[in-house]
This record gives structure tokens, C-alpha cells and sequence, in this order.
């Protein structure tokens, strides 16, 4: 996905390290979202 | 190839039941020559093209079924394990599930001719609990004519596979040499490659605490959750003011994104 970004030209790509699972794990706020 | 119908002469079934197995779970070895290979010995009368069949699609099935139990015991973090031993790892994973969510169990049937993909859909068969017994039969089924397939094929062409391998043997082992060093190289390659985009994407990585920082801030942030659809079901949890984006929807649009602000991304 990050490769593809960066092909259609954004640069300043950052990954979240760990992911959901680490910003859960820390506690952080989350929202429930509902799929369009 | 002449080697590899010596080889397979010699230990027989045991071959096929290891490397179909190897193959499975996720090893990059080539089995479609083997498969071949076999037919055309059973074609030749040399083995038996049943029980060839049968110890394909048992290897094929046990392996299978481990990731059908990992993908019910672990859920979407097995995908991650999967993106480490496969050699496209992204492209792979997000294809099985593009096709998974369209075909549901009927995938099974026929993800072992696309490659990469015969191992990621098991586990996401067990991933979004599909019965245990709907499994099984489906990728009893897929096994069946994966291996079939093949086996057929070098069972009807036997007399022609039998040439080339005369003629490479001809040519003396110089070729299986080139062969394997092909092979090498081409895995050599895309190992490189991936390290080196990963190492790049390493350095730009951004942790939740610092994100945590920057959303408090106030700063002006693009949040993309990259989860499929159907993880996203699984889980509509999200990191506020985030918006999901798959790949499918990625691909298609020419600008996706802004390309003046960082831009975070996370799947699970």
C-alpha cells in the first residue's frame, strides 16, 4: 500500500507502528466507524 | 527434469507428500514440475496417478487445515505472520481477500492456481470462523483439482514430458545448475527489494505516542486505515478521525490523498 502511494506521488508517508492493535494497547480513544 | 523423475522414482510418495506440504505451508518450492513430473511417471506406468493424487491432496489438506486452526485461534494477526514468509507478501494477502469476500468458501476451490493465494485463504477461511466441515470439504475440493489438474496434464502429455527431460538430460546437468541458480536470483531479488522499501518505510515510522501527540496538537493529518472491508467488519473500531481506504479504492483513484500533509497509515 505505501509503495503504491508512493507511486501515485505522497511522499511524507509515515506507517503507525504496531498498528491498531499497539494504539489499543496503550489505551488511546478509539470511535466506533460504520462502513459506507 | 530428468533428475528431478530419477528423484522422484527413488523416494517415491514421500516426495510428494513433503513437498506439496512445504509448498503449502508457505515455503516458495515449485510444485507444479513436480506435479507434472508425476503424472508423466504414472503416465508412464512408473507410480500410481491415484495414489500420487491421494498423497497430494492429503498434504495439501493437513496443511491447510493448521492454518485453518491458526486463523481460528489467532484471527487477523496470522496474516501478519503470513506477510513475513511471503515473497508478495501485500499484493498476496490483499488479493485473497478481495477474492474472499466475493467467492466466500467457493475460493477455496480454485486459490491454489494463483499463487500465494492457495495459502493465505485457509487461514482466512478460519479467520472469519467458517465451519469446520464447510472447510474441509471445500478444500478437499480445491486440493482435488488443483492436483488432479496437474497430475492430468502431465499424465496425458507424459510422452512429450518424457522427451524434454531426455533432451535436458542431454544437455547435461549444467541446466538443472541454471535452473536452480534462476530460481535463486529470482528470490534473492525480491528479498532485496522488499528489505530495502522496508528499511525505507522503517525510518519514516511514527509511534502511537507520537501520533497521540500530533492529533492533540491539533496538527493536519491524513489517517488512512488500510483494513479490507471484512476486517473492518470484524472490528469497526478506529483511531478518530481516521478514514478507511482499502486497496481496491486506492488503486483506482489517481489522487488519492493530499500530498502536502504526512500521511499515517495502519492496518491491524
Amino acid at each position: 500500500m505505501a509503495l503504491l502511494l508512493r507511486k501515485k506521488g505522497v511522499k511524507r508517508i509515515r506507517p503507525l507502528q504496531g498498528g491498531l492493535h499497539a494504539w489499543r494497547e496503550r489505551g488511546y480513544p478509539l470511535v466506533t466507524a460504520v462502513l459506507s | 527434469m530428468h533428475s528431478l523423475l530419477d528423484f522422484l522414482l527413488r523416494h517415491g510418495y514421500v516426495v510428494l507428500l513433503v513437498w506439496v506440504f512445504a509448498e503449502q505451508v508457505g515455503l516458495p518450492v515449485p510444485t507444479v514440475p513436480l506435479l507434472l513430473a508425476t503424472g508423466a511417471l504414472a503416465g508412464a506406468g512408473r507410480l500410481s496417478f491415484f495414489a500420487s493424487l491421494f498423497f497430494c491432496v492429503l498434504a495439501a489438506l493437513a496443511a491447510d487445515t493448521i492454518w485453518f486452526q491458526l486463523g481460528r485461534l489467532r484471527g487477523i494477526r496470522i496474516l501478519q505472520l503470513l506477510c513475513k514468509i511471503s515473497l508478495e507478501p501485500d499484493s498476496c494477502v490483499r488479493r485473497t481477500e478481495g477474492v474472499f469476500s466475493k467467492q466466500g468458501a467457493r475460493s477455496l476451490l480454485f486459490a491454489k492456481f494463483l499463487p500465494g493465494l492457495g495459502t493465505v485463504a485457509p487461514p482466512l477461511a478460519g479467520i472469519f470462523h467458517m465451519r469446520r466441515r464447510r472447510f474441509l470439504l471445500f478444500d478437499s475440493l480445491g486440493a482435488l483439482l488443483w492436483a488432479g489438474g496437474y497430475l492430468s496434464l502431465g499424465y496425458v502429455f507424459s510422452g512429450e514430458i518424457e522427451r524434454i527431460a531426455e533432451r535436458a538430460s542431454a544437455l547435461g546437468g549444467n541446466l538443472l545448475i541454471l535452473l536452480i541458480a534462476s530460481f535463486a536470483a529470482y528470490i534473492a531479488y525480491k528479498y532485496i527489494a522488499r528489505r530495502r522499501f522496508l528499511r525505507e518505510l522503517r525510518i519514516a515510522r511514527i509511534t502511537v505516542d507520537e501520533l497521540k501527540k500530533k492529533i492533540d496538537a491539533g496538527e493536519e493529518l491524513v489517517i488512512v486505515d488500510l483494513r479490507h472491508s471484512m476486517d473492518f467488519e470484524a472490528d469497526p473500531e478506529t483511531i478518530p478521525g481516521a478514514f478507511r481506504m482499502d486497496a481496491k479504492e486506492l488503486e483506482e483513484k489517481s489522487d488519492p490523498l493530499p500530498r502536502d500533509r504526512e500521511v499515517i497509515l495502519y492496518c491491524t
